[in-house]
């Protein structure tokens, strides 16, 4: 047995739980003449089943502890809020302050960010859409096209099981793509690249104190920061949904063509799209323009403890938006199907 | 024994050293000392494995460590102890956690004997009392006794120690003094301390030797670096904002 | 290709670990709690409703041929072959991906790895082959149960919405088109995103530098890979395996 540390050395106390206090503290008290003095063995060394019981104490209380100090800090920020908009004349919106939002959730992000796009600088905008639309325009291509592939190959073998009619691929997969995948899809892969994105951003900002300097310079850090990102969104995420549907279609079509020899013209025929599809296809996508910003940014906002505290913002970003795509996704769909139902 | 041999290292361009010569004979405490950026913590780096020189050696109780992989490495590790400039204990684990680690993983304890021997390594540098307390709850003192707790607990017979009292109150450096004195008359463990604390290395320090430009620029007692004439050994001692020494 | 052998080097490491032996058997413990029953409502919740859109997608299909008993087939070649993967991958890949890319980015950037190492512990023992083999188990235990959570919330979704009782649903998932061979189509792809997401995610960690921006880049990175890769081996494993 080598499990003895002491085998070799003298380094301390003995193996046994209590020979070492005479040694013990005389050690310490030679390498510490002027500490306080040794307690002894503490509650927690002096039998294994007690050396657990502090340790399991040890782990709960933290996380109480730090919402307690959170709680602490907003109080404190916004009694300080309160000070500067009595003294201040021309007081900056309060409306966003950290401990703010520290209270509100997603939805409250939402209407800061909603109230704040009217007071943005005007390049912001421009900016942030050129970051967003070139970060993931590739990315949203690659995807959607290995998808389109993959759907379509999927689609014809089974469609071959049933009747050997390939006719019908062509117009459903449009119908799909229209009313649901590209705009699901593109906003899935948004959600990891512009979430994680406007997360990591925003959050090492917030642990590095940046959101504190840029508020202490009078700018409110959901207008210069969340508010841009949220209109840029909105904007671009539809015009990422045409253009990778248009991978997607291309890919599908040529998948039809070489795999399953569906002429183009037979392939590329839109009869089933109806306005209810097209119309649930650009709601979604500006849904989900919006939602993703929002989630993000929010989770950003909420960063706390450095490095890790960075990664953990970013981890909800990704997923509460995917979760947030998701569930759109199916709220839109759902109510779409029941109201074009009930008009045809 | 551990000797460096004409050791160089860059990064990228930046040459951090350059061809350092340097042995620790057994049970002394040398001190390393140099401006910030002078590459001391990079050259007791190379004796654990950390970084790899660009040329020269390293020997370790005469053996060439140069080229040893990985997996060799952590022989030469568990007798040499490295502490950490920031502490660097596991943050996810409370501080008898931290030390019970390598009891865990090298002498495979169990969790509660690992634990109960943890506490008396802790009781070693006095923080004992700490530990059901996670890291992040202490300040850079009591952080850096866990650290030094943690590396008795291989039984090292030298000891790295990486800037043990920069940023501690000035009674906290004076215990760590104490503590490595005691490590090396009475367990006679080999300690190579890396610091810029004056007081730390006219106090304690058998041997000094500083770090200048990637070379050793002066070795000697500390009564003999008090001594010397060297002008830019004597600006660093004597803390002087005006002289020849460069900084980087 | 830099991306490739990173993950291929961790993946080794971790394979070697364990079949030594040598991996730390309370990291593996501790990562299958909190990396895999912890995400494990996320992925049950994604599961639900993408069961409830798949059939919103098929719906008019199903309409259009009046052909309401192959809801359940339509549906289910979906959840079981592509999409079921696909989504869990995607979730776990978001939810334990990007933790495991944190957490390891942050041991990285605060030395703590290096601290390992300084006292003879491999990290490739205590910290990469428990993680990577956490993910793996989780990604394919978690494809395979959100599977049935996402059958279920088809069936719901298509009775409240379709009238289409569970029992036809039943019957069009049982009724001889699809296979077992589809369950296993969909379990070796999830295999094989465990396998990128542990892979992908573990690697951009080890490689973090630069304090919390750092961080937070490598899990950018991380996160965006893993849905690539997931994307493109997904295409590779349908197009390889011909219908089967």
């Amino acid at each position: 047995m080598t499990d003895d540390p002491k085998g070799t050395t003298h380094w301390s106390a003995g193996p046994l739980p209590q020979a070492p206090e005479p040694e013990m503290g005389g050690s310490a008290a030679g390498s510490f003449p002027a500490g306080p003095a040794p307690t002894g063995s503490s509650p927690s060394g002096s039998s294994p089943s007690g050396s657990s019981v502090p340790l399991r104490e040890g782990f709960s209380e933290r996380p109480e502890e730090r919402s307690q100090r959170a709680l602490a800090s907003s109080e404190i920020a916004r009694s300080a809020t309160l000070d500067s908009q009595v003294t201040i004349a021309d007081p900056m919106p309060g409306f966003v302050l950290p401990a703010d939002e520290a209270r509100g959730g997603p939805l409250h992000t939402l209407a800061a960010a909603l109230y704040a796009t009217t007071r943005m600088e005007p390049g912001a905008v421009a900016e942030q859409m050129n970051q967003l639309g070139i970060r993931s325009l590739g990315f949203v291509c690659l995807v959607l096209g290995f998808v389109g592939g993959i759907l379509v190959y999927q689609a014809g073998i089974q469609a071959l099981r049933i009747v050997p009619d390939t006719s019908t691929i062509g117009p459903a997969y449009i119908e799909i793509l229209v009313r649901d995948l590209a705009a699901s899809l593109t906003a899935l892969m948004l959600a990891t690249r512009v979430g994680a994105g406007i997360a990591a951003e925003i959050g090492s900002m917030k642990v590095t104190d940046q959101l504190d300097a840029l508020r202490l310079s009078s700018a409110d850090p959901v207008v210069h920061l969340v508010a841009p990102r949220l209109v840029a969104s909105v904007l671009v995420t539809p015009l990422l949904t045409i253009l990778g549907g248009a991978v997607a279609l291309l890919t599908g079509t040529l998948t039809g063509l070489w795999v399953f020899d569906i002429s183009l013209h037979t392939f590329l025929d839109a009869r089933y799209v109806d306005a209810a599809d097209l119309c649930a296809g650009l709601l979604k996508s500006v849904a989900f323009g919006l939602a993703i910003p929002v989630m993000s940014a929010h989770a950003g906002l909420y960063t706390s403890g450095g490095s890790q505290g960075v990664g953990n913002a970013t981890t909800r970003a990704v997923v509460g938006s995917s979760l947030a795509v998701i569930v759109l996704g199916f709220v839109i769909g759902a109510l779409v199907e029941v109201l074009a139902g009930g008009a045809g | 024994m551990i000797e460096f041999r004409g050791v160089s290292k860059s990064f990228g361009d930046k040459v951090i050293l350059d061809g350092v010569d340097l042995t620790a004979g057994s049970g002394e405490i040398l001190f390393v000392i140099g401006t910030s950026g002078a590459g001391k913590s990079v050259l007791i780096q190379h004796v654990v494995g950390l970084l790899r020189p660009d040329a020269g050696r390293v020997l370790v109780d005469g053996e060439d460590v140069t080229d040893y992989d990985e997996h060799r490495f952590y022989e030469v590790r568990k007798k040499c102890a490295l502490v950490f400039q920031h502490a660097t204990l596991f943050d996810s684990m409370t501080c008898a956690e931290n030390v019970a680690l390598p009891l865990r993983k090298h002498f495979r304890l169990k969790g509660d004997e690992a634990l109960r021997r943890a506490e008396e390594f802790l009781a070693l540098v006095q923080m004992e009392r700490f530990g059901a307390t996670y890291p992040s709850a202490l300040g850079d003192g009591l952080r850096k006794r866990v650290a030094v707790a943690r590396a008795l607990t291989l039984s090292p017979r030298y000891i790295l120690f990486d800037e043990p009292t920069t940023s501690l109150d000035p009674v906290s450096a004076r215990r760590v003094d104490a503590l490595i004195v005691d490590l090396a008359r009475r367990q006679g463990a080999t300690c190579v301390v890396v610091s810029h604390d004056l007081r730390s290395i006219f106090s304690i320090a058998d041997r000094v030797a500083m770090l200048y430009k990637g070379r050793v620029r002066a070795l000697g007692t500390p009564q003999a670096i008090r001594d010397t004439t060297d002008p830019i050994v004597r600006q660093f001692i004597e803390g002087r904002n005006e002289g020849p020494l460069e900084t980087t | 290709m830099e991306f490739v052998g990173g993950i291929a080097v961790v993946l080794l490491q971790a394979l070697r670990a364990t079949l030594r032996r040598s991996l730390d058997v309370e990291q593996l413990r501790e990562g299958l709690i909190r990396l895999g029953l912890h995400s494990l409502p996320v992925v049950f919740g994604t599961a639900l409703f993408v069961g409830g859109i798949m059939v919103i997608q098929s719906a008019p299909l199903m309409t259009r041929y009046g052909a309401h008993s192959l809801l359940g087939w339509g549906a289910g070649f979906g959840i079981l072959r592509e999409i079921g993967p696909i989504l869990t991958g995607l979730m776990i890949s978001g939810r334990v991906g990007s933790n495991n890319t944190a957490e390891l980015g942050t041991l990285q950037v605060t030395e703590q790895i290096n601290g390992l190492r300084a006292l003879a512990i491999d990290p490739a023992d205590y910290l990469v082959a428990p993680r990577v083999l956490s993910i793996l188990v989780t990604t394919v235990v978690g494809t395979l149960l959100s599977m049935a959570v996402a059958l279920v919330g088809a069936a719901l979704t298509g009775q409240a919405l379709l009238g289409v009782h569970p029992i036809t649903f039943w019957n069009g998932l049982t009724g001889g088109m699809l296979s077992w061979g589809d369950v296993a189509h969909g379990m070796v792809k999830a295999f094989v995103f465990g396998l990128v997401i542990a892979g992908t995610s573990t690697a951009y960690g080890l490689r973090a530098k630069g304090g919390a921006p750092g961080v937070g880049r490598a899990v950018n990175e991380s996160v965006v890979l893993s849905a690539v890769a997931i994307f493109v081996t997904d295409a590779l494993i349908s197009f390889a395996s011909r219908g089967n």
